[in-house]
């Protein structure tokens, strides 16, 4: 009997090699992958790390990764449009969508497929659900990239400076905002700061509840300035006036760049908040250090509004297949990319590279742990940098006259005539 | 010996084909495409609307007319600078002061660096309103008024700016400069001494006649330098400092959100291009110095 159940227990030994051999062999693909990101940050060495992995487990599969940086946007168009290989490409899907749409393929099937790092889901639901709607908006009712390394902006505060004024709940009103900030000043800090490359952030987070987006996208590519007259704009332009003449904004507003505002706000602890995206923590993690608290809370509902706060400011990165890319090919990239940004690696991603997790279930950095309850109660999406980052060249305009703004310098009349002085009003 | 036709051909084929790959096809292409609907730089042109002036008709609406302004002025408010400033410097330095080779260096070494880092250098080291080198200087020899002078607000962002690329030019035309000074004969010098010539006598009568052609050459490379005005121009952003060169990027390769508009960035190109070819044609009827032999 023992000898039976020997050779049982080894025939089902050498069959299951076999099927795990055959499992391996599934896969069979020369795969190049463009990434948006450097060879020596920390995502490019955590992508070459997942890369030598999946080979390893998937030997008939090789992945030439080639390393862009943000250049990235200057040189996969030409590329692409060449017939350059190029079996799958990384970048932020705002731009990516609009510029490369044509050169993807649909991913319907891959989001209906499970995977071993989807815990044994279909890939459609193993991922945060508001970046499943985000990729079905952004591709047209299409799925056209499996999203990675969220981002979003929000308000981010100092933990510190608000216990120590024993405001304990966030504002979701612009009324309990502008409260919290009568709070902070009393005790001695200055409620917000920014720099002349984020400036936009507050004021286009103000219009977008203000104005609604389609209203807001019509102002931001106005033909000759007629938008900028609608009385909303001019209200909204009135709030930050009277923000500025309360001590709202750091004194040296309109003098800082970035990233010294920043760097002011982490090092000095005297400034409580910061329109900013969810990078910014990693971004200043050496300056923070590790006892730096951070917390978050949504941009406030204003009054009027059109928008009741279920909008939010948030994109991110997503990798795309190419039409080039042979069946083999496609479904080879289309496993590197779930292994790359769910389980083990996606994991690692968030550990070394401070990242939002991807995975629905995934746990958030320490350093934001606190803003994983961002997306609850999400239910439509703007664009991450808000509508003015839509139009290059209006942008450096409306910084300039914000910071004047912000900075007290100029009356929300003057910064409406400063605006309409741009169509040549 | 006359050189044979063939053998001229492979001489010159290779400096030819390049020249026409890298230079006359792109500008070609550019052209072409600013009177198209072009979705993105590289796309093939039979996949591309024609569009008539479009491009350049929505080129007005745009920044580019004051991005021009901005060209125009740092070519101008710089470029005297830079001159009076080379001049300075150049006339000083072949004047024998000692330590000649410690100053050119130290004069030159800002050309070496790149725009970029110049351009980071002083707007987080210099002109910093809380840590930077100005701020501190004019505190600690009590001059208010300039130590809270906000050099980075947008209002002075052009100010700031000119600085910083002023900074990073007077090197390489001081030595241009000293150049042609150091090729005029001593005789000369001696001679107006012993006449009884006083210094800037012998300056605007002996240096500067002789110097004319580098001075006439000079004005080809800074009109040449300041038409790729480009990396100062990001770092320093305001509405006022935005370069033509900075505003045909911006509307080419498209915002973080991907919109561009690539038949207004060629005809922007267009439009920069005549006007170089203009101020080019204008500084060959600035008269050479054919009448002294050094």
């Amino acid at each position: 009997m023992k000898n039976i159940i020997s050779i049982l227990l080894a025939v089902m030994l050498v069959f299951g090699m076999v099927m795990t051999c055959n499992a391996e062999s599934t896969l069979n693909a020369d795969i190049v992958y463009w990434s948006s990101y450097t060879e020596t940050s920390n995502y490019g060495q955590v992508i070459t790390a997942a890369a030598n992995a999946f080979m390893a487990e998937n030997p008939g599969v090789h992945i030439e990764i080639s390393f862009q940086g943000t250049g990235i946007q200057q040189t996969l168009g030409p590329a692409l449009d060449a017939g350059a290989k190029i079996t799958m490409f990384e970048a932020n899907t705002d731009a990516s969508m609009v510029l490369w749409k044509d050169y993807m393929i649909d991913l319907a099937g891959y989001y209906d497929t499970v995977y071993p790092q989807t815990k044994g889901e279909v890939y459609g639901n193993a991922i945060i659900p508001a970046y499943n709607t985000l990729a079905l908006f952004q591709g047209d009712g299409v799925y056209m990239y499996f999203p990675y390394t969220p981002q979003f902006v929000k308000v981010l505060y100092n933990k510190d400076i608000f216990d120590a004024c024993g405001i304990t709940e966030e504002p979701a009103t612009w009324d309990e905002y502008m409260a919290l900030c009568d709070t902070l000043v009393a005790n001695g800090y200055v409620p917000f700061t920014s720099d002349q490359t984020h400036i936009h952030f507050a004021f286009g987070y103000y219009l977008q509840r203000a104005l609604g987006d389609e209203d807001f996208k019509n102002l931001v590519w106005s033909k000759d300035g007629t938008e900028w007259q609608d009385e909303r704009v001019l209200a909204a332009a009135k709030v930050f006036e009277e923000m500025a003449k309360k001590g709202y904004f750091a004194k040296n507003i309109d003098t800082v760049v970035s990233p010294e505002a920043q760097q002011e706000m982490v090092i000095f602890q005297e400034i409580a908040m910061y329109v900013a995206g969810s990078w910014m923590p990693n971004n200043l993690r050496e300056s923070a250090g590790p006892e730096f608290r951070w917390g978050s809370f949504n941009y406030p509902v204003v009054d009027p509004a059109v928008d009741d706060g279920s909008s939010l400011c948030y994109g991110g990165y997503g990798i795309s297949i190419s039409k080039t890319a042979t069946q083999e090919e496609a479904d080879a990239a289309a496993a590197f990319a779930v292994f790359l940004t769910l389980g083990e690696w996606g994991d690692k991603i968030v550990s070394d590279c401070n990242a939002i997790p991807i995975s629905k279930d995934g746990e958030w950095p320490p350093m934001i742990a606190e803003f994983s309850d961002t997306y609850d109660g999400i239910t439509n999406r703007w664009t991450a940098q808000t509508a003015f980052a839509l139009n290059n060249d209006l942008l450096p305009t409306v910084k300039a006259n914000l910071t004047k703004l912000m900075a007290g310098k100029i009356t929300a009349e003057e910064f409406i005539a400063e605006m309409l002085a741009f169509y040549g009003k | 010996m006359k050189m044979k036709k063939r053998t001229l051909f492979i001489l010159i084929g290779p400096a030819f084909i390049l020249f026409l790959v890298f230079f006359v096809y792109p500008v070609i292409r550019t052209a072409a495409m600013s009177f198209f609907d072009v979705p993105s730089m590289s796309v093939a042109l039979r996949k591309c609307t024609f569009n008539g002036f479009s491009n350049f008709t929505a080129l007005y609406r745009t920044s580019f007319r004051g991005s021009l302004v901005t060209l125009l002025k740092i070519w101008l408010i710089c470029g005297s600078i830079v001159a009076v400033l080379s001049l300075i410097f150049a006339v000083s330095l072949t004047s024998g002061i000692i330590g000649k080779g410690f100053f050119r260096s130290m004069l030159y070494l800002p050309n070496v660096i790149p725009q970029l880092a110049i351009g980071y250098m002083w707007t987080l080291y210099v002109f910093s309103s809380r840590f930077g080198l100005l701020k501190k200087f004019f505190t600690w020899i009590g001059w208010t008024a300039l130590a809270e002078f906000g050099w980075t607000s947008p209002d002075n962002m052009f100010i700031s700016m000119c600085i910083a690329y002023i900074f990073s030019n007077v090197g390489y035309f001081t030595l241009t400069f000293m150049s042609a000074i150091e090729s005029i004969p001593t005789s000369l010098y001696e001679a107006a001494s012993i006449d009884g010539a006083k210094r800037t006598t012998q300056f605007f009568r002996i240096t500067l006649p002789l110097i004319r052609n580098t001075l006439t050459s000079n004005i080809t490379i800074w009109t040449t330098r300041v038409c790729a005005f480009f990396a100062l121009s990001n770092v320093f952003v305001s509405n006022d400092t935005v370069s033509p060169l900075m505003y045909i990027y911006n509307v080419l390769f498209g915002s973080d959100s991907g919109t561009t508009a690539v038949g207004v960035g060629a005809a922007a190109a267009v439009v920069l291009t005549v006007v170089v070819v203009l101020v080019y044609a204008l500084s060959n009827l600035i008269p050479k110095n054919k009448d002294v032999e050094l």
